[in-house]
């Protein structure tokens, strides 16, 4: 009896531990308790255990526990800590709200302050938050997420003031730039000067330099990924923004309260209007420039496990110039516009407490125009285009397996149709075309997966492979890309990293000059050029303490394949009808390099400091007699500072009136170009006897890129007044751009004799009135 | 006031600040030596040019290289010395042969320059004359089947001077629309038709013997006129080739370098720059009909 007694306590006891252990998954999503908009990279924790889990992009979390009680502890930076228990007996959906904290903004890269990051295998991977980019100063007080990526280590900018981004050396149509998740493939506006990002629509980004995820693909050095708002489920709300250079208005709020919300924003420059004006006042009208940009977002809660997504964004620049002289007859009249358009439908589906997917459907436009109109009447012009776009579905799949072993699954398929230069001559009777049976259709599907485990409590890896066959004119081409990221936590508080990406690319931007636009000209792999692939290694440590002190160091080493370039002397828009295949030429890359970044988050005066030392050279077999040459993106050193200070705070009359300064300080060696320092005795034509014209002497280049310009430097201040109540705040932004009027070389040339140099950006300051209501 | 104030905006945004620049040229101060002859297979007197090259920003005269001693082998054996001209140049009487290989060498105490080329062989062909309209005569061309890529076609008329002697001068007008025209003859004026710089020139590809480029003179007023088919050496051609790019880049580029690429020009000379090169002449004479 006793025994048999003894037995039943054992199989209880065991059926009751059993019980006890029982896990359960809890998942769902983390959210703005205000706007009900979705929070992407907030992080919830296991109190008391080192289980966590990271919303991604959709602002979902999974995260399993035992039966029972559990604490759980949500965060995101910018917001009121949320420490929320629970009983749970069973798989539960559910979403958390956090509070804004309404503090002043944070150093808000959040690559190294945060724990989740230091313990994860990702590296070289920044999160850039809205509050940094506003915070930021910049060129007319326009705030720009592109120039704040550029403030980052390894990361510069292609000029002065332009918009894209050169990622450890790359040119920039090596980073993929992504709109809720859809290419963008012009981000310039004002030719460069801004990018078509408004810094109002924005809700996240995450730049990746390194370590690339499985899901990406297409690019062969990084990817930035940027998200906009989803609009106001609880409230209606807007804003208006006017600055020097241009001016936004913003509305958002639910359609259906906490079921369907709209977000909708439009921005203009006020370019061509005061052009117009000075003109008029000078009896002329010979220029006008313009841009604008429209984001437009709805989003639909269908139920809890289900969510849509429609977005919308387009923009356009114009340039048109004319000269009309009617005592010599001389016309002179061109315009150049370009533009972008994308849109997506978006999918959120939690098909079980473990799985989640997101269904895309996008489509991507980009239209670049020269047109050059010979005569007043517009009967004879030349037009020149450059057009690309892009219909994908794609489908990303989160399976958590457990909390030490996620997986990542998913597929795309894109199809593309591309012109790359598309030129039409028209005169009063006829039309000819060249080049108009050269659009291009290629198809690329791609299957990935990516295994996210926890080896054990110091170890972790990623391990993951894209595979992609892009087919163009009758040709398939297999590619298979592996990811690895590995992260050993030494020791508190001290992790080291290392990755390897494969990448590939499908798509070319030739470009004979970083102005961005509108001289770059996209192109595809084709039968005769195949795409280009590369691979990327970096090692890093990471060093993170508690109090908000943060340091990293990252070393690299990439190596690009069958990359592209211009022969010597090509052209945008060849006139004569060949093909942009016969004036490239292939080659190869190396760049390599150390990163290091430190910053510090917490305190009154919040900074951060990146320097680079960075190499980046080219080689073509028809270019610069085969030899390598430095590429003209290669910055040896790189140093940055970012430093934000809350200097006082009011409150008044139920207002909240904050002061605070920001300065950013930036440091660059020079940039490389071509140019002739020497010329030399030449020959004649043969035969000519000189009856024409011919050169006496010969401009000698010893080497592509031989001169490098002076150092790069510029000092900028910004100073905001923000005064809030409530939910309502009105912000001042005064800023000044290059402080102590350092004019930096854009580039030279000679003339009558000397050497010119030509700089663009002397002391601007600039003001910038932004109101939230 | 307010006017001021929208054109200081203005040219804030669109204005530049050009100032006069001393860029840091010390490692381009060097002056560089520069040897440049060419053979002709119809000439027996060859000249060399000897000088050293000059900054970017100087308009002085080339510096001509005095006491040089510059030296010709044909097949590795010595034909002979250059001497000195009044003019700066250096001069050697010498008929080149057609598929011989020719080293020139020239040295003083501190420079020594070599470069070598091949003579190329003369090249059979076929050239027949199919109409005159106008002023336009047509041709079918057989280049037959030729080794060396670098055949180049153009034309002279001949005229009476004053004192009666003949001389010939280049025609222009030069042009094809065959699909045996290299592409570098595509200019970027002439979307539809082939040519090499102002119409002189025509730079033919390697063709089958069946294969036939259609060619057109504009013709002057002259009864007689002379269709000549140049074989050029292959670093002479592209010497030609990269000479034309950067003057159309240069054209264009103006005070914007930036938006075109740029172009080394092409040289053979070892210890220095400049071209040696080599061409074989050869023609057909027509009378206008």
């Amino acid at each position: 009896m006793k025994t048999k007694s003894l037995l039943i306590l054992i199989i209880l006891m065991n059926v009751i531990g059993l019980h006890a252990q029982k896990s359960v998954t809890v998942n769902g999503f983390i959210e703005d308790a205000y706007t009900g908009e979705r929070l992407i990279g907030a992080t919830i924790w296991l109190e008391n255990e080192s289980i966590g889990s990271i919303t991604n992009k959709y602002g979902y979390f999974s995260i399993k526990t035992k039966e029972g009680f559990s604490s759980f502890i949500v965060q995101y930076v910018g917001y009121s800590k949320s420490i929320v228990g629970m009983d749970i007996q069973s798989d539960t959906l559910v979403t958390f709200s956090l509070e804004s904290s309404n503090v002043l903004p944070e150093v808000n890269v959040i690559q190294s302050n945060d724990t989740a990051f230091l313990l994860s295998p990702a590296m070289s991977t920044y999160n850039l938050l809205p509050s940094l980019v506003k915070t930021v100063p910049s060129i007319l007080g326009e705030a720009d997420i592109m120039k704040v990526a550029q403030m980052l280590p390894g990361v510069s900018m292609t000029n002065e003031g332009q918009a894209g981004l050169s990622v450890r050396g790359g040119s920039p149509d090596q980073t993929l730039i992504l709109l809720d998740g859809v290419p963008v493939y012009n981000v310039n506006h004002l030719f460069g000067y801004l990018s078509t990002f408004n810094s109002e629509i924005l809700s996240g980004s995450t730049l990746y330099k390194g370590g690339l995820p499985s899901a990406y693909g297409g690019r062969l050095t990084s990817v930035f990924d940027i998200s906009t708002k989803d609009g106001n489920m609880n409230k209606k709300a807007g804003s208006y923004s006017i600055g020097t250079l241009a001016g936004s208005l913003s509305f958002e709020g639910p359609l259906i309260k906490e079921k369907v919300s709209y977000f909708l924003s439009a921005r203009r420059t006020w370019l061509d209007l005061l052009l117009h004006l000075s003109q008029l006042m000078n009896y002329e009208d010979e220029l006008t420039y313009g841009f604008w940009d429209i984001n437009a977002k709805l989003n639909w809660k269908i139920d809890k496990s289900d969510r849509l997504f429609l977005s919308f964004y387009t923009g356009r620049d114009a340039f048109q110039q004319n000269e009309n002289n009617s005592f010599s007859g001389s016309n002179i009249n061109y315009k150049i516009q370009w533009g972008n358009l994308t849109s997506v439908l978006r999918w959120n589906h939690i098909f079980s407490n473990a799985l989640f997917v997101n269904t895309s459907l996008s489509y991507s436009l980009y239209q670049q125009e020269y047109k050059n109109f010979i005569d007043q009447a517009d009967n004879s012009y030349f037009r020149g285009y450059n057009y690309l776009n892009d219909l994908t579905l794609k489908s990303d799949f989160s399976y958590n397996i457990s909390n030490n072993h996620r997986f990542l699954f998913g597929y795309e398929a894109s199809k593309q149709l591309l012109s790359p230069e598309v030129v039409e001559l028209k005169d009063v009777d006829t039309l000819q075309a060249l080049n108009s049976d050269t659009y291009i259709k290629s198809l690329i599907p791609s299957l990935y997966f990516e295994d996210q485990i926890i080896l054990n409590n110091k170890t972790k890896m990623n391990i993951g492979l894209r595979a992609s066959m892009y087919h163009v004119e009758k040709k398939n081409y297999w590619r298979v890309e592996p990811r690895l990221s590995l992260s050993y936590h030494l020791l508190q508080p001290f992790t080291i990293k290392a990755s390897y990406s494969r990448m590939n690319q499908y798509l070319h931007m030739l470009s004979n000059t970083s102005i961005g636009v509108p001289v770059d000209m996209w192109v595809s792999s084709t039968s005769k050029i195949g795409p280009s692939f590369s691979n990327l290694y970096s090692v890093g440590f990471y060093f993170n303490k508690e109090k908000g002190m943060n340091f990293s160091g990252e070393f690299y080493y990439s190596d690009l394949h069958e990359i592209i370039s211009y022969i010597e002397g090509a052209k945008y828009l060849q006139l004569s009808g060949c093909s942009w295949e016969d004036y490239v030429t292939m080659g190869n890359g190396e760049m390599y390099g150390a990163e290091f970044f430190a910053e510090k988050t917490t305190g009154r005066l919040n900074f951060w400091i990146s320097y680079t030392l960075s190499w980046s050279n080219r080689k073509f077999t028809e270019l610069n007699k085969g030899n390598s040459f430095p590429y003209k993106y290669d910055r040896r050193h790189q140093l940055k500072i970012y430093a934000n200070y809350p200097l006082f705070e009011l409150f008044k009359n139920g207002k909240h009136v904050s002061h605070s300064l920001s300065s950013s300080f930036v440091f660059l060696t020079g940039s490389f170009m071509t140019f002739a320092t020497q010329e030399y005795s030449g020959i004649d034509l043969p035969y000519n006897n000189s009856n024409y014209y011919w050169f006496e002497s010969r401009k000698y280049i010893n080497e592509i890129n031989n001169l490098q310009l002076p150092n790069f430097h510029h000092l900028d201040l910004s100073y905001n007044i923000k005064i809030q109540k409530g939910e309502k705040w009105n912000n001042w932004n005064f800023s000044i751009y290059n402080v102590y009027n350092h004019l930096n070389v854009y580039y030279y040339y000679k003339k009558d004799g000397e050497i010119k140099q030509v700089s663009y950006f002397p002391f601007m300051p600039s003001v910038t009135f932004t109101r939230r209501f | 006031m307010k006017n001021q104030f929208l054109f200081i905006v203005v040219l804030i945004l669109f204005s530049d600040c050009t100032q006069n620049a001393e860029i840091d040229v010390s490692y381009h101060n060097e002056r560089i030596p520069t040897l440049n002859c060419v053979l002709y297979s119809d000439r027996d007197s060859i000249i060399a040019d000897l000088s050293f090259s000059r900054s970017i920003i100087s308009s002085e005269p080339f510096e001509k290289i005095d006491g040089a001693k510059i030296e010709l082998f044909e097949d590795s054996v010595s034909v002979g010395i250059f001497k000195k001209l009044k003019s700066g140049h250096y001069l050697l009487n010498y008929l080149p042969n057609p598929g011989c290989s020719y080293t020139i060498e020239a040295s003083t105490g501190e420079i020594y320059l070599s470069a070598n080329v091949k003579m190329p062989s003369s090249v059979e062909y076929k050239l027949v004359r199919i109409d005159t309209l106008y002023n336009i005569s047509n041709f079918q061309f057989n280049p037959g089947r030729h080794k060396d890529s670098n055949l180049w076609l153009s034309a002279f008329y001949y005229s009476q001077d004053s004192d009666s002697t003949e001389s010939k001068t280049m025609l222009g007008g030069i042009y094809s629309n065959s699909l045996f025209l290299d592409q570098f003859n595509r200019s970027i004026d002439s979307w539809d038709r082939f040519s090499f710089l102002y119409d002189k020139y025509l730079k033919v590809l390697p063709v089958d013997t069946l294969s036939v480029v259609n060619i057109s003179f504009g013709l002057m007023g002259q009864s007689k006129y002379e269709v000549a088919v140049l074989a050029i050496s292959n670093d002479l051609s592209a010497y030609m080739k990269s000479t034309i790019l950067a003057f159309n880049s240069d054209m264009f580029i103006d005070e914007s370098p930036l938006n075109y690429s740029s172009v080394q020009i092409h040289s053979n000379i070892e210890g220095g720059i400049g071209i040696f090169g080599a061409i074989n002449y050869s023609s057909k004479i027509f009378s206008r009909l």
